[in-house]
């Protein structure tokens, strides 16, 4: 299995949102790694998926897996995030009905990617946003 | 409880073509429409809870199949009646997670299925 990739990830395509993950978990799947940490670094990536998904113009999703952690590195296009310190608040939200109708916008994405991984890193500007976060295997 | 008693205590039907889960039993759920719950609250959850799982929604979209892949639950129990498009079922047929399907309301089957034995996150 591959130890790294990058994927595409496009703006509000909702109906095809959560295979960069799916892609993810089926190769961490193939390595000898606890089901709970997989299962960690599945929900972290494919929140940090939606958001690049419903409040992006559209990015990629590069990971790097190593004998002890994983790395994913989210970079999308724009608009960015005015206030990030806000933007992580459970229940800050700024998402549209559509991506409501798909069961996201509550405002606890980040603060659940956050609180998953070891190291979170998060930059944005309005040329675009770039979500670093880092999950050790043990 | 298996598949088949399931369908019988909630009087529902499976959406998805029968699924081979070897010994499969269902003794957990969790209820809610927002997947954003579901992945915070669950996260931590104890090993097996999702494994042995049904996640009851009225959400009827991808992403609760995409949800329910990310948490491994083994089944979704789609509330009132509403009925996933084809390309949802066959997404979820393709990750192995069972799809049924009642009229009841979602506070409703939850009680059948409480009263059944089928356990909670806080009955832990
Ligand atoms: N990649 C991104 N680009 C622009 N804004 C973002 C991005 N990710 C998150 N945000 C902003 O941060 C807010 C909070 O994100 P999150 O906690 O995941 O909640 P939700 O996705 O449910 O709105 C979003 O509503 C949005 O305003
Ligand atoms: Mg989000």
């Amino acid at each position: 299995m591959e130890n790294s990739g990058k994927f595409t990830i496009e703006a509000m395509d909702l109906e095809n949102a959560g295979s960069v993950s799916s892609n993810i978990k089926k190769t961490l799947i193939g390595k000898n790694i606890p089901k709970h940490i997989i299962k960690r670094v599945s929900i972290a990536v494919y929140e940090a998926e939606i958001n690049v998904v419903i409040h992006s113009y559209g990015g990629t999703c590069s990971y790097f897996i190593d004998d002890d952690k994983i790395r994913v590195v989210f970079e999308d296009t724009g608009p960015g995030i005015e206030d990030i310190e806000q933007a992580i608040q459970p229940g800050f939200s700024t998402a549209n009905t559509q991506a409501i109708y798909y069961g996201f916008g509550a405002g606890m994405g980040l603060m659940n990617i956050k609180n998953a991984s070891d190291i979170f890193n998060l930059t944005s500007s309005p040329k675009g946003t770039i979500l670093d976060i880092t999950i050790n295997f043990n | 409880m298996t598949v088949q008693k399931i369908v019988e205590v909630i009087r529902g039907k499976e959406l998805t073509p029968p699924i081979q889960k070897e010994d499969f039993e269902l003794k957990y759920a969790f209820s809610g429409d927002l997947m954003s719950d579901a992945l915070m609250v669950l996260r931590e959850a104890p090993e097996g809870f999702c494994e042995a799982g049904i996640l009851i929604t009225g959400n009827v979209t991808m992403q609760s199949i995409r949800t329910a892949e990310m948490l491994d639950f083994a089944a979704i129990l789609i509330t009132r009646g509403k009925v996933p498009s084809q390309q949802v079922l066959e997404q979820a047929y393709n990750s192995n997670i069972i799809v049924l399907g009642t009229n009841d309301v979602s506070f409703s089957v939850c009680g059948k299925l409480y009263n059944a034995g089928i356990k909670g996150l806080s009955d832990l």
